[in-house]
C-alpha cells in the first residue's frame, strides 16, 4: 500500500516496507507510541504522607501513572479499538501492540495521537558464554 | 604470555578446493595446497585476523597466513584479555587456548564444569562487599521484597531456588496476555542461573527476597510485543517492586523505550543488561537513560572486555551506558537439574544489582525508585576507568 508523507514520517523503516509491499487485507502486529509526546508523569514523588509500606506506595503509584496515561492516550485507544483493531497496553506506559490488516494500521497512522509505529521484531537473549 | 590458535568457523577456504582433485599423488596434494593457499589469499577473515593482529601490541603472531594455508589456524601470543577482545570483535573466528596434549591414561575421566556447593567460588560476593557486610552485622537479606525475572523461566527444584518463586508466568500470544501457570519450570537455563544470583542460599545476594518467575523469552526467543506486554503487566503488580531482564535488540531501538519509562513511573526499579558486545555497542532496552543498565566486572576489579557500553546522545542529552557493573565474569551459580556452573556475561551483573536494589528496599521500603538509584549509584568503588565502560564504578551492598 502507498504511504503519504505523514505515515512515512511514523513509521520504522521496517514496518514502512512491510505496509508499502503487502496487500491490504494481510494481518500485521506492530507496537505503537501513543502521543502527545513530552507529557510523561515523572518517577519522582514521595509516598504521601500515611503510607508505610512499599506496596500500598505502589498502588498509589500505578493509580497515579493509569490515571496520567489516560490522559494522555484514553482518546486515541478508543479511536485505536473502534477501527476494529486489536489493542493490548497503553493502560500503565503510552505504548500498544497494535494488531489488525495492513489497510487498518495505515488508516490508523492518520490518528494524531499515533506517533510512531514499528514492526513488531525479535529480541534475543543476551546470551552468557559458560566456561569450560 | 599464553598462546591461542585462531581458527576461521567457516571452513569455505577447503570446502571450495575441488574434491575430484582429492588425489594421494604428491603432485595432486601439491596442487591442493597451491590452491589453498589461493584461496586463503581471497579469504577476507584472514585479512581480519591480520589486521587485528597488526593493531594490537598485545598480540604477537607465530605464524604467517602462508604457513597456515590448511586450517587456516594462526597462532597467536597474547595474554587473555586480548584473547577474550578478539573473540568478541572477530565473530567469524575461535580463538582458543593452546593446552597441552596429554597420554591417553586408561580410566582418565574429565573433570565436568558442572561443580557442587563445596566447590563453588562466590567471590562475586566479596567484590561487592557482602562477605564482609555480612561480617560486620548486616541483616538485611531481601525479605518483603518481590523481583520479577522476565527470562527463560526457573527451575525452583534446584536446592538454591527451593521456595523462592513465589509465582510463575508466560505469555499467552494467542490473547497477548500474561497468565499464571502452576509450576515453575525454565526452558533453556539462563532464567536460573540468574534467579540463583539474586536469591541462592549460597551463591545470591537477597536470599530471603521472593521471585515471580515471568517466562518472557522462552528458549531465549521474544518479540518486543512480549516485553511492552510483560512491561505493562509488571507495572501493574502492586507487590512487584524490581524487574531483571537480560535481553534486547542491538542498537537503539525507541520503541521499546516508553514501556521502561512507565514502569519507572509506576515505582518498579527496570534493571537490565547492556549486552556481551564489547565497547561501543549495546542493546535496547538496557541502553536507554531509564533503567539501570548493568555491565560486567571481572574477579580482578576491571571491567570485563565482552561487557557492553558506550556513549548515546537522545534528546539532545548525552549519557553514557552502563550506569554501573557488577561482577559477570567466571560467576558461579545454579544450572538446571542441579549442580553449579560459571558463566560470563551481563547477565550474571544484573541480579546481582538486583539483590543489591531488593537490600536497601528492605531497609528502606517506601524510598522513591529516582533515590533507590541513585542509592545503588552512590555505592560504587570507582574501577578507574571510563564512563562509558564502568559508569558510576562497581556496584557495593549497604553497610550495616
Amino acid at each position: 500500500m502507498k504511504l503519504s508523507p505523514v505515515h512515512a514520517a511514523k513509521v520504522d523503516p521496517d514496518l514502512r516496507a512491510a505496509l508499502e509491499r503487502g496487500k491490504g487485507e494481510e494481518p500485521l502486529r506492530v507496537i505503537m507510541t501513543l502521543g502527545p509526546a513530552g507529557s510523561e508523569e515523572s518517577a519522582g514523588p514521595e509516598a504521601p504522607a500515611g503510607i508505610s509500606s512499599r506496596e500500598e506506595y505502589r498502588r498509589y503509584l500505578i493509580d497515579r501513572q493509569r490515571e496520567a496515561v489516560g490522559r494522555r492516550v484514553g482518546e486515541t485507544l478508543r479511536a485505536l479499538r473502534e477501527m476494529a483493531l486489536n489493542v493490548t497496553g497503553g493502560d500503565m506506559s503510552p505504548v500498544a501492540v497494535v494488531e489488525g490488516t495492513i489497510a487498518q494500521i495505515v488508516r490508523s497512522l492518520d490518528l494524531e495521537g499515533v506517533e510512531h509505529a514499528s514492526l513488531d521484531q525479535p529480541i534475543e537473549l543476551i546470551r552468557p558464554r559458560r566456561r569450560g | 604470555m599464553p598462546i591461542y590458535l585462531v581458527i576461521p568457523r567457516d571452513p569455505a577456504a577447503a570446502a571450495a578446493v575441488d574434491l575430484s582433485a582429492r588425489l594421494l599423488a604428491p603432485d595432486a596434494r601439491a596442487r591442493q595446497v597451491a590452491d589453498l593457499a589461493q584461496l586463503r589469499t581471497e579469504d577476507p577473515v584472514s585479512w581480519e585476523i591480520d589486521r587485528w593482529v597488526a593493531e594490537h601490541e598485545a598480540a604477537t603472531p607465530l605464524n604467517r597466513a602462508e604457513e597456515a594455508v590448511v586450517t587456516g589456524t594462526r597462532l597467536v601470543e597474547m595474554d587473555p584479555e586480548a584473547a577474550s577482545r578478539m573473540e568478541t570483535e572477530l565473530p567469524d573466528v575461535l580463538v582458543v587456548p593452546d593446552r597441552p596434549l596429554p597420554l591417553i591414561r586408561p580410566r582418565h575421566r574429565e573433570t565436568a564444569s558442572t561443580v557442587t556447593r563445596n566447590e563453588v567460588d562466590a567471590w562475586h560476593l566479596d567484590s561487592i562487599g557482602l562477605t564482609v557486610a555480612r561480617r560486620d552485622g548486616l541483616r538485611e537479606t531481601g525479605r518483603g521484597v518481590r523481583i520479577a525475572v522476565l527470562d527463560t523461566g526457573i527451575d525452583d527444584t534446584h536446592s538454591e531456588i527451593q521456595g523462592k518463586v513465589s509465582a510463575s508466568f508466560e505469555i499467552d500470544r494467542s490473547r497477548n496476555e500474561v497468565v499464571q501457570i502452576p509450576n515453575s519450570h525454565d526452558t533453556e537455563g539462563h532464567g536460573t542461573h540468574v534467579a540463583g544470583l539474586i536469591v541462592g542460599r549460597t551463591v545470591g545476594i537477597a536470599p530471603d527476597a521472593d521471585l515471580v518467575n515471568l517466562i518472557m523469552i522462552p528458549a531465549g526467543h521474544g518479540r518486543v510485543s512480549d516485553f511492552v506486554i510483560a512491561m505493562e503487566w509488571a507495572a501493574r503488580q502492586p507487590r512487584i517492586q524490581i524487574v531483571n531482564m537480560s535481553a534486547g535488540k542491538r542498537g537503539f531501538h525507541v520503541e521499546m523505550r516508553a514501556s521502561s519509562a512507565g514502569l519507572l513511573a509506576a515505582g518498579v526499579l527496570p534493571v537490565f543488561a547492556t549486552g556481551n558486545e564489547g565497547r561501543d555497542r549495546t542493546r535496547s532496552p538496557g541502553n536507554f537513560p531509564e533503567p539501570l543498565s548493568v555491565g560486567a566486572s571481572t574477579k580482578f576489579g576491571r571491567v570485563a572486555t565482552f561487557s557492553s557500553g558506550g556513549t548515546l546522545v537522545v534528546d539532545n542529552q548525552q549519557y553514557h551506558v552502563p550506569d554501573l557493573v557488577a561482577p559477570g565474569e567466571g560467576v558461579f551459580s545454579c544450572v538446571m537439574g542441579g549442580g553449579f556452573e560459571a558463566w560470563d556475561g551481563t547477565s550474571m551483573a544484573t541480579p546481582i544489582v538486583s539483590g543489591a536494589a531488593a537490600l536497601i528496599l528492605e531497609r528502606h521500603p517506601t524510598i522513591p525508585v529516582l533515590d533507590l538509584i541513585e542509592e545503588l549509584l552512590n555505592s560504587c568503588t570507582d574501577l578507574g576507568v571510563q564512563r562509558d565502560r564502568q559508569g558510576k564504578g562497581l556496584v557495593q551492598v549497604i553497610k550495616p
